[in-house]
Formats: structure tokens, sequence, C-alpha cells
């Protein structure tokens, strides 16, 4: 399986981002901070400290604001 | 312990020993200096500090030598030496003894400091909970559960042939720490801010011991009442039980947040300054509104206005604690005329009894009870024989019911008129026996040999009515606060549990019942379903409707909290409601009572129709939660008092007799009020007694009531004795240790909780001040008020110089302050509220009040100290409009984020259990191919999992979160071949008016362990036309015009406004607090001081004019300004300086709505209500008839009929009945009379046509004749 941390940077480039070949989106814990992988199916549920709260990092599109 | 001993002691006069002459009338500003301003980090003016405090010392010490001229010198109650002790070291600074030195109005801010960092602002909330939790509940469960059952021998082969009773008990309850169960099973514990986030409920486990006995129950036959004597064949121990969750209070003793430190807290995700008093429910906050309600066990006497048939009436709501029975009400009613045939002419009294159709004499009552002679009757109502106008008054009485003067006649004929009816004689006896003893006032006891008791308790009823038919004594008032009580989350919950309790035992029996006639064996743990309480509590808290589902009860007892300002969420927190119809138009229960002062905000409440009804309580308000009456019962009985069934009636007429009361219930008579009333009241100063207990002396009535109940409501005053307030500077300057605080103050007596009743009783001084020799106008007072500004609730506590205003300006701020953006929780970046606004930057107010320390105002400020110009400038600001300086927007004024937060969850499908998993929804990325219904939206922006990633920007028609549903019920993707769409999409859209930033995705799982998911938004809203301001005046108004700054006006200082009023704004309003808080902001800008504007305090307008005169600026704050447009200078000057504004929720982009062409309804093919579903705008009835008025017929035709539901319709020209009509055909048939011609093209509204239609399918024809020769004659029925 791919480390998260490097999937994500692999991903950047594409236009839709795949975090990783298999599939899957990757969450921060809302408790430990730490990169979960979550697949579809699987329980959400940090892999490090057990916490059920996990959230969504930052879009890796490219953002513009018109500064006015 | 006896009282006797110390008796000559607690009767001293109190005065402390005093070091006489020690006071000296000025002293150095260092230890009081000290003493007077360390605890706050307000910098007021320091020169007027110093003058006031020179001038309180000076007239201080004056009063302190008379003080300790009257005293004798004695021993006081509380030992001085005691007070040394615990305060620690005296300051040698000090040239005055603090222990003589009198406090000044600014020590007493250092009280009222220890008082809030005590008990903080929703001490009635967590007190009455944990009074619930801790002691209610146990009481609660311990004395309804009992479970006894005999079951009927079933007589089958080989069974036992012995009958046995099966006893459960139910004994100690636990609660444990706040638990989350995970739909895996495993139970972690649980934080309230995971709760908010993943909307569960933040409760805990209650378990409960219980025992289960058997024995022989034909054994038993003799004593089957008790079971007590028997002896027990099998017991069996069930420890810790599971009963249900109950929902915890945040902040109560059971919380995991008590006790917490603002780090601890941080890490917690919650808010430091939040104080808890609310519960999570499903992830919504909800607050328990107090419910006001009357007290019971008091008995009211009220005139009725002729021509009703009684000229007085008395009434009782007889209530036992603690019993879960409804009260029991109970009527005297004296008549007006006599009945016909009777020899009493008017002036006789009956009673009506519970479950009594009709009103009995009330001699007969007495009769019945077992008093038939006339003398004993009258010895317990008039006491006094010597009274011959009472004696006259009850005459027509005893004449109408000397006809029966036997105690068992008298019976029979109560028992006649009772419910039981065809029973004969002895039944009706025994009826009316078993109704005087446990109906007729239960508060007084229940069962044989209350009688007496009773009898007392009726004669003082009767005592009342006719002192009050005499006109000696007045009628009662029914709004008078000392009679009110507030059911609080504690009563409130109490009740609920109760039901929810008996429903679990009674299922409990009967789930034994059916298993022990099977003969099989029970556990007692599968017995109890604990779904009845977890259920019961989570429904009625989550909907607020208190009570069964069934059940009509009442609603709005259980509301969302409040978030929008932090004010308003601590303003919700202590809201009183009075479940009174809103549509009684009688104005007595809405307005403001005297007994109201310093217990209920005077003005904060809402227009309109709850106007009055509901309630805010005041800032030092605090709610009795109830203590034992066991304690005080002993002490009276210490105390010699004169238990009722002691002494002969007689002696009540005695002059030095007075009678006690408590809770309601007469229990005797003293000789001595005056020791006792003392006795009690020292006590309860040095905490020897309940602090709550309640100790009321009707002198001229020759009363004694004490109250020990809960949901009275009472506020903490200093305690003055011998004209001299008992607390002194030692006490403030002890209250500089971190462990002296208000508790102490409470131990030492110098200040005590008086509830509304007793304040009746006592003298207040207003002010410390009053107590001097020169200052008030008593010399007998006994309390003195901790701060008048303390009358105040939490949201007219913001007002600077509410003093100054007209008060329904104050009340419109009160509504104001809760819709003003600010910071609503330290925490708002973690939580995901469904909407929250957030003011960047908000500045904490140059013009503060005191209070508002205590309700962290400056920490959670909610709006900017602007430049105001009140002027006229261009128009723009006619009709309570503001100009607002572009600039300044542009700059950042009154910047804020809207947050919005919307959620879905993965919801299961049918079935149980993995069926309903595998047929759940899930979320994802609907794709085309196989989803039914996708929206017109933009699904581009969802990432692989169905949810947008933050920082993306999100508008109209994109969608949020992706979800698809299993079509057909199966599972997803397994049915149907190629081509078929086996999903329906049932994702979440973006608001059509709204756009934003997505701010935060948060993904986790619910209770039943299904995906759950909240996304929150965030837009940044600049203040432009049309968005709303206010000051803390009740005067807001909307932005009429924007100019940059330099076409504003300006002043010679170059000062330029950042906010114009128009000055018609303020002389009708008389908002006259607004013109001095832009005058102390001014002076307090130009010294970098914040302006003390708290009421009732020694600033004047003199003052602060001749501050800024002395800065150099016009002593009234004009200033003379240059027209920003021409550079003229302007010929008015201009009222300039420094007002705090707030934004108030309610913007333009919120409201902004226009529509040509748009959505209809299906039903009517009218256009849709609302801007949310880009509705049309309502042409109502009084729109249309302007219209009519104007003769402006094509219009409103076109308003009303082709622009909303235009219909065309092919009528029978024969019968008048719609034709069915084929146009591209040409071809027309009358359904009806089966006619192929005559058909007419009508156009009519589609709603008139659908009622046709419906009329129709009521078997009633309407018919349309389009030619005027044709008509109802033609119809061929």
């Amino acid at each position: 399986m791919a480390d998260p941390v490097n999937g994500a940077a692999v991903g950047d480039e594409m236009e839709e981002e795949q975090d990783n070949p298999t599939g899957g989106v990757t969450y921060l814990c809302g408790d430990c901070g730490s990169d979960n992988l979550i697949k579809a199916k699987d329980p959400i549920q940090c892999r490090q400290c057990g916490y059920r709260i996990m959230y969504k990092k930052r879009t890796k599109r490219l953002i513009q604001f018109e500064a006015r | 312990m006896s009282y006797e001993d110390e008796g000559d002691d607690v009767f001293g006069d109190a005065v402390p020993e005093g070091e006489a002459g020690v006071e000296e009338d000025d002293y150095g500003d260092g230890g009081g200096a000290a003493g007077g301003g360390g605890g706050y980090d307000n910098m007021d003016e320091e020169e007027e500090e110093e003058d006031e405090r020179g001038y309180e010392n000076g007239a201080a010490g004056g009063g302190g030598g008379e003080g300790l001229g009257l005293g004798e010198g004695e021993e006081e109650e509380y030992d001085p030496d005691a007070a040394y002790g615990a305060g620690g070291l005296m300051d040698d600074e000090d040239e005055l003894d603090p222990l003589e030195e009198d406090i000044s109005q600014e020590d007493a801010w250092v009280v009222i400091s220890a008082y809030f960092s005590e008990k903080g602002l929703v001490r009635q909330q967590l007190d009455s909970f944990d009074e619930f939790l801790q002691s209610t509940m146990h009481e609660l469960v311990s004395s309804a559960g009992e479970i006894k059952i005999t079951p009927e021998l079933q007589y089958m082969p080989g069974q036992d042939t012995v009958r046995r009773t099966f006893q459960i008990n139910f004994g100690q309850v636990y609660l444990a720490k706040p638990t989350a169960r995970e739909k895996d099973g495993s139970l972690t514990s649980m934080f309230p801010h995971e709760a908010r986030l993943r909307n569960l409920t933040y409760n805990s486990p209650l378990y409960c011991d219980i025992s289960c006995k058997t024995y022989e129950a034909d054994v038993g036959d003799r004593s089957q009442e008790d079971g007590e004597g028997l002896e027990a064949e099998e017991e069996r121990e069930n420890p810790k039980e599971f009963l249900g969750w109950v929902p915890i209070m945040l902040r109560s003793s059971f919380c995991v947040l008590v006790n917490r430190t603002d780090k601890e807290l941080t890490e917690l995700g919650e808010c430091i300054y939040d104080q808890g008093g609310y519960f999570v429910i499903n992830g919504s906050e909800k607050v328990l509104i107090a419910n006001e309600r009357m007290s019971t066990n008091h008995v009211y006497c009220f005139k009725k206005r002729q021509p009703s048939k009684f000229t007085w009436t008395s009434e009782i709501r007889s209530f036992v604690d603690n019993s879960g029975r409804p009260p029991s009400s109970m009527f005297l009613q004296m008549y007006a005329k006599g009945t016909q045939h009777s020899k009493v002419n008017g002036g006789h009294i009956r009673a009506q009894l519970p479950y009594i159709r009709t009103d009995v004499p009330v001699v007969l009552v007495f009769r019945a009870l077992g008093y038939t002679n006339d003398k004993a009757i009258l010895e317990h109502i008039v006491y006094d024989f010597s009274d011959t106008d009472m004696m006259e008054k009850f005459r027509p009485s005893l004449e109408e019911a000397d006809v029966i003067q036997n105690q068992v006649v008298a019976q029979d004929f109560i028992g006649k008129r009772g419910s039981a009816v065809n029973v004969g004689r002895n039944e009706r006896i025994n009826y009316a026996k078993g109704l005087l003893q446990r109906e007729f006032l239960p508060h007084v006891g229940i069962g044989a040999g209350t009688e007496a008791k009773k009898v007392f308790f009726l004669g003082y009823m009767v005592h009342k009515l006719l002192m009050c038919s005499l006109g000696r004594l007045e009628e009662d008032d029914r709004d008078h606060y000392g009679k009110k009580r507030l059911d609080l989350a504690g009563a409130l919950l109490a009740g609920l549990f109760r039901q929810l309790f008996r429903k679990l035992t009674q299922n409990v029996r009967k789930y034994l019942q059916l298993c022990l006639d099977k003969g099989t064996q029970f556990v007692v743990g599968t017995a109890i379903k604990s779904q009845f309480i977890t259920d019961g509590l989570k429904y009625s808290l989550a909907t607020g409707n208190w009570g069964d589902k069934k059940t009509a009860t009442k609603a709005g007892v259980s509301q969302v909290l409040n978030r929008l300002t932090y004010a308003s969420a601590l303003s919700h927190l202590r809201r009183l409601n009075t479940p009174l119809g809103r549509e009684g138009k009688q104005a007595k229960p809405r307005q403001l009572h005297n007994t109201h002062w310093g217990f209920i905000c005077p003005a904060e409440t809402p227009e309109g129709q709850a106007v009055g009804l509901v309630k805010n309580l005041a800032l030092m308000a605090y709610i009795s939660v109830g203590c034992s009456l066991s304690p005080i019962l002993e002490f009276l009985e210490e105390w010699a008092m004169e238990n009722l069934d002691e002494i002969a009636p007689h002696m009540i007429a005695q002059t030095n007799c007075t009678k006690v009361f408590v809770n309601g219930n007469w229990v005797g008579v003293h000789r001595d009020p005056n020791r006792l009333v003392q006795t009690l009241v020292h006590q309860r100063r040095a905490l020897d007694i309940d602090v709550e207990v309640s100790v009321v002396r009707d002198i001229k009535g020759r009363e004694l009531r004490l109250y020990t109940d809960a949901g009275r409501v009472c506020r903490p005053l200093f305690v003055v004795e011998n004209n001299r307030l008992r607390i002194r500077k030692k006490h403030i300057n002890d209250l500089h240790d971190p462990n002296y605080g208000w508790t102490n103050l409470m131990q030492q007596g110098v200040v005590e909780y008086i509830d509304t009743e007793e304040e009746e009783t006592t003298m207040v001084a207003m002010e410390p001040k009053d107590l001097e020799e020169s200052g008030g106008y008593s010399s007998t007072y006994t309390h003195c008020e901790i701060h008048p500004s303390m009358i105040l609730g939490v949201c007219a506590s913001i007002i600077p110089f509410p003093d100054h205003n007209q008060s329904p300006r104050n009340t419109y701020q009160s509504a104001m302050g809760k819709q003003a953006m600010g910071i609503y929780a330290s925490n708002y970046q973690l939580r995901m509220d469904t909407l929250a606004h957030v003011l960047h930057y908000p500045e904490k107010p140059l013009v503060t009040t005191r209070a508002m320390e205590h309700l962290h105002f400056r920490e959670l400020p909610s709006g900017f100290n602007v430049i105001v110009g009140i002027m006229v400038y261009s128009g723009y600001n006619q009709e309570d409009s503001l100009i607002m300086n572009q600039s300044a927007v542009d700059r950042g004024l009154f910047r804020s984020s809207f947050f919005r937060t919307l959620n879905d969850q993965e919801k299961a499908g049918r079935g149980m259990g993995d069926m309903a998993v595998l047929s759940a929804e899930s979320f994802e990325r609907p794709a085309r191919e196989n989803t039914a219904g996708m929206k017109h939206g933009n699904y581009d922006k969802l990432e692989e999992d169905g949810l947008v990633a933050p920082g993306t920007r999100v508008s109209g028609t994109d969608v949020l979160i992706g979800k698809t549903t299993p079509l057909g019920g199966g599972v997803a993707g397994v049915t149907g071949g190629p081509g078929h769409r086996s999903k329906k999409d049932s994702s979440t859209v973006m608001r059509s008016h709204e756009d934003g930033i997505v701010d935060r995705v948060m993904l986790t799982t619910n209770q039943e362990g299904f995906k759950f998911c909240k996304v929150r938004i965030r837009n940044v809203r600049v203040p432009q036309i049309g968005d709303k301001f206010a000051s803390r005046h009740g005067q807001k108004g909307t932005i009429g015009m924007t100019y940059r700054q330099e076409d504003m006006p300006w002043s010679i200082d170059g000062i330029v406004p950042d906010i114009i009023v128009n000055p018609h704004a303020i002389p009708s309003r008389m908002t006259i607090a607004q013109l001095i808080e832009c005058l102390l902001g001014k002076v307090g800008v130009l010294t970098g001081t914040e302006g003390d504007a708290t009421p009732f305090t020694d600033v004047t307008v003199a003052n602060v004019s001749s501050t800024l005169h002395k800065i150099g600026f016009q002593k009234h704050g004009n200033e003379v300004m240059y027209s920003g447009h021409t550079g003229r200078m302007l010929n008015t000057k201009v009222f300039l300086g420094p007002t705090f504004y707030q934004r108030l929720k309610h913007l333009v982009d919120d409201k902004i709505h226009s529509r040509s062409r748009g959505p209809v309804m299906n039903l009517t093919r009218q256009p849709m209500e609302g801007r949310g579903r880009d509705g049309g705008l309502r042409m109502g009835e009084m729109e249309r008839d302007c219209l009519i008025s104007h003769g402006c017929a094509n219009f409103l035709r076109d308003r009303l009929f082709i622009n909303s539901d235009a219909y065309r319709v092919h009528v029978c020209d024969k019968c008048g009945l719609i034709a069915v009509a084929n146009l591209r055909k040409m071809s027309f048939e009358c359904r009806g009379c089966k006619g192929k011609s005559d058909v007419s093209q009508i156009h009519v509204p589609y709603a008139c046509k659908l009622l046709f239609q419906e009329l129709m399918a009521m078997c009633i024809a309407p018919r349309m004749f389009v030619r005027a020769d044709a008509g109802a004659v033609q119809v061929q029925y």
C-alpha cells in the first residue's frame, strides 16, 4: 500500500487528485492529526488513536481569488 | 445538638466587639486602594474614584462610631478571632481597623465578582439538575419501585403447589460518567464536543441495585400488607442493573467538564467562556426553559365580582411533595344570596371538596371530621369569641348546617354527593371517610389520625375567608412573585422521570407476571426495558413536548440554545416561561410587578404576543433547589413550638400566639415569635440551617411562615444590623485571597439569600450611603442592596446608562442584542453549527458597565466603537437609515464571516441487520449511467468519496455531498441488466442563493454506525447598502448610502465619521443614554480609559462634559465640521463621537429577491412562496383591495390571473360542466349530457378549476354557463 503522504504528493499533477492507485481518500484524524487512508467501505476510525472523527484535507486544485 | 445552651449569645445584639475609637476619618490610599480596585483590570477615571472613596470613608467613619456607641460590647455570635484566622493577617498599614471600617459602593463590586466567580451565570440550571441527579432520582427510584407478584397456581403436572410471592425492590441508583456506545458495542467515555459533532446524545448510563425476594404467600396472609415480618425463602441481589441512558447537563457535577482549567477545556474543544447548563441531544444543544407556576399549599382568598353567585372564595391547591399525585384543589365559597326556601339569607360558606359533585356546607365538613358541636367548630374558626363581628359573619353557615348534628349523618351527606352512585349507606360513609382522609387537604396528612390537624387547617381557611369578607384582610394578589414557583430543569426532569420509571416498573411487572404464569424462570435484567427511560427522556428533550408521546402535553419546554451571540446564549439559559394562553388579553400577568425587583429583569422581554409572559432572570437571582424539611421541624420542636395536637384552640386567640406554617402547612403555634424568628435568622446566617430556608413573619396576621421548597426565587443582600452593614472592609480584603469566596461571606453572615416572600418583611437600603445618619429615610434597615444595577438581566446589562433611556428602548435593545454578530464562542472554528455569524476583529466597547465583566462581553464582544455623527448629510439617512464610510468598510469595518453547515448521513435501507447495512445509501460521486434522478447541479467538485474538499469555491448549483440510494429496495448494483439504473440520486446541493468556500468537511459515523458527514461553508460578508446596524439603545437602522472618506464630512482634527445617523432618530425616542455614551466614549478615547456606564452610579453628564471640556473639546461633544463634497464649513455644529454599534444578522444578501417567471406549486399551479424556492411576491387581500379601490381592473386581472395560474378549460354550453376537448382532432364531447357540440373554451384560474373538480368529487355539480340566456332554468336534472 502506498504511503499516504507520498501518494498525495504524486497525485498533485492529476486533474482529479487520486490519492493512490487503489482508491480511497486520505483524511486527517480529528484527535491526533495523523493521515488515514479510508476506502469506501472502510470503518471510519483512526488507525493511530481510534478516534472516529475525520476531516478532509484541503483541495489540491488550483484556487484563484479575485482580490478586490 | 441543643440550641438552648447558646441561646443568650444568639440573641446578642450582634455588634462586633470593638476596639472603640480606632476609626479615623481619613486614611491613606495604601491598603484601601488595593481593596477597592485590586480586583479589576478596569481603568476608571482615577480621580473620580479617589474623590468618591474619600467622601465615602469620611462619612462611613461617622456611621461606624454611632454603631459602636449603641453596642454594649457584647460577645458576638460569630467569633471575630475565628474570622481573623480564616482570613489571614490584618493589614498593618491600615490605620483603620478593617473589622470596623465600612465598605464603599466600590467594594460591593468585589463582592459581586466573588459571587459570579463562584456561581457563574447559569447556577440555577446546574444546581437544579444536580439536585435531580443526586437526590430526587434516588428518592423516585426507591420510593416508587416496589413490585409484588403472587402468581396464581396453574396446577401443572410436577409443579410446586405452594403459592409464592415475588417481591422486587429498587435500591441504590448509580450514574456513570458520560459514555458513548458505538455500534460495535464498545463503550468509550464521551466528551460534549464529540457529541455535538457526531450528533450523539451526551448521556450517562443509569444503573440500579435490584433485590428480588421470594416468600410463601399463604403463610403471610396476616401480614400481607407489609411483608416485612416474613421470612424470605430466597433473596437475590442484582447489583447494578442497567435502567437506561440519562442525558447529562453540561458543567453539572456529573459532566466531564466540571472543574477543568481553561487549557484542558481548550484541548477538549470547548469554549472557555461557555458555562454549560444545557444538554446535547442528537448533537443539538437544548435548554430547558424554566416554567412559572402558582405555589401549592397556599390559601388564596379572592373577591368575586358581582353578579357572581359568591362574594368571596378561598382556594388551596394541596400538594404532597414527591408523591407524584396531582395537586388536589379545595374551595370555600361564601354565597351572596341564600338558596330558595332556606332560612339562610346569604353569607353562608360552603366547601367544594375533591370528587364531590356539589358544594357542601363547610360546617358539615367539620362535623364529618368528628367535630360536631358548634362551640368546637367556632373555636377552630373564629378563635376569639369576643369578636362579635366575625361570630355574626359565620352565623349563616352554622344555621344552614344545624339540621345535621351528627358525624355519621354528615359523612353520609358528603358520601351521597360523591362519584359513587347506588351504593349502600355504609359504603357511602366509608367513601366519605376515605375521601376526607386521603383526598381532602393531603398536604396536612394522609390517613387516620390527621383529622385534628385538618380541622385546624380548614378552620384557618374559613378564618381567612371571614377576615377578608370583613374587610380586615386584602384580597390575595395572584401576580405577587412570592406566590410563584419556578420549575427548572431538575423539577421538569423529575416529573418526566417519575412517569417513565412508573411505565418501566409496570412493564417489569407485566413481564414477570407472564413469566411466572408460564412457570418459566425470570431474569430481572431482561425484564427491564431500558428504552423506556432512554427514549422517553430523549424524546422530550429533543422535541420539547414534555410528557408522553401520545398524550397532549406542554410544548416548547426544551429549546435549541440560541448561539447567535454569547450574550444571547447566556440570556437563553436564564429565561422563564409562563404557561398561560398567549391569546389571553388580560394585562395583569404580563405587567411588571413590584415584587419582580431584583429577581426579574424589568427590560428584557419579547415584544408582541409573549410580552411579559416570557421573562428573564436578573443577574443575581438564584432559584432554590429545595432542602430537607426535618431539620426545621426538629428545630421548631426544640424551640418550644406548641404542636397543633397539644394546644387548645382557644389559645390561638391569645395575642402572643403566632401560628407557625412550614411550606404552607400549619404545624403549631409559638408564644415568643420574636425570639424564634431571630434565632432562625441567626442560625441561617451561620449556615446551621439551610441558607435557602425563608423565614417570613407576618406580624399583623400573627403568622410565621417558613419555606424550604424548590423553585423560589432568591437573591443575595447585604445584612444590616443596627443600621450598619455587617460586611466590613476586612471581608473585602479577604476576598482577594483565592481561597476565600462567596461561601465564606455567607458563612460569616454578612450576606444572605432573601426570597420573594421574605423580601416583603425586610427593609432594604438602596446603597450603603443610605445607612448613614444623614442618608436614607429610615433607621430600621435590615438589609442593603449589593448593587441596584443587579436588577437587570443579561441583555439589559450590556446597555450603557440604561437609567437614562426611555424604558421601551431598553426592551428593544435587549431583544436586538441577541441578533448582533459577535464571537459566540471561543471554539467557533471547531464547531459545526448550522448557522453562525462571526464578526471580524470585534472591539470591546469603550463605554462599559461593571456587569459586563461577568458576562465576558469584553472577551467576546459583538460590535465596533465607530465614530458616529448625528447630522443630516445628503439626505440618505432618513427614516432610520445610516450613511456609512465606504473607506472604513474597505479597511475592514464590520466585516463578518457567515458559516453554514449542511449534513447528511448514509441512511439504513429496508430490512433488518445486515440487510439494512447492505441496502444502505452510500456517499459516492453519482454516475449518470446507473443513477436515476440526477439533479441539475454540478457534480464536478465532488471527490472520489462523494464529498467536496475544503478550499473549494462553491455556489448555487454545486453538489456538496454526493449520495445514492439503492432502488427497488435491493442491494445496489445487483438487480437489472446494462443500462438499468439501479440507484437514485439523493445528493445535497448548495442553497440556490448562497455561495462560499468549503471551510471544513467532517466525516464520521453516527450512533447507528452509519457514515455521517458535515460540510461547513464559509462566506465573508462585507457591509453594504441595506445591511442592518444598531447602537445599544434600540436605535436600529439600515445602510442607506456609503460614501468614501473624501466625501464624508470632517472635523477640524480630521476626524471623519464612520456612521452618520439622522438627528430625527433622537427626540421622539428619548435615548439620552446614547448621547451620554457618545460623550463618555469621547472622553475615554481621548484619555485612553474605559468609561463606566453602570446604571445607578454617580456618573453625571456634568462630570463627563467638564472632563471633555478640560481636554480641550466643546463640552457637549459638538464639533465644527466641513462638508466632504464642497469643503465648506457646515452651518451647524455636529454631535460627534464614538458609539458602540452592533451589526445585526439581517443582511440584504440573505433577503434580496426578485422573480419574473419561476416555479409553480404542483397543486394549484400558482407561484411558489418564499425566497428559498424562488417564489413570487404575494398580492395579498389588502393589496387587492387597494387595486379595486383604484379601479385598476385590468391590472388586477393581470396580477391575480394571467401572471398567476391562468388555465383553459372547455365547458358544455348545455349542462355547464367541463367537457373533454381534443383540439388537434377538433373533437369535443360532454360526458355529462353526451353532447358533441356546443362546447365553449373559457379561461379560469387553475385553482378555480381545482375547486370545481373537488366539489364534483363531493357530488356537488358546479356549472359554468357562458351564454347569458343559458342558466339554471335550462338544466335538466
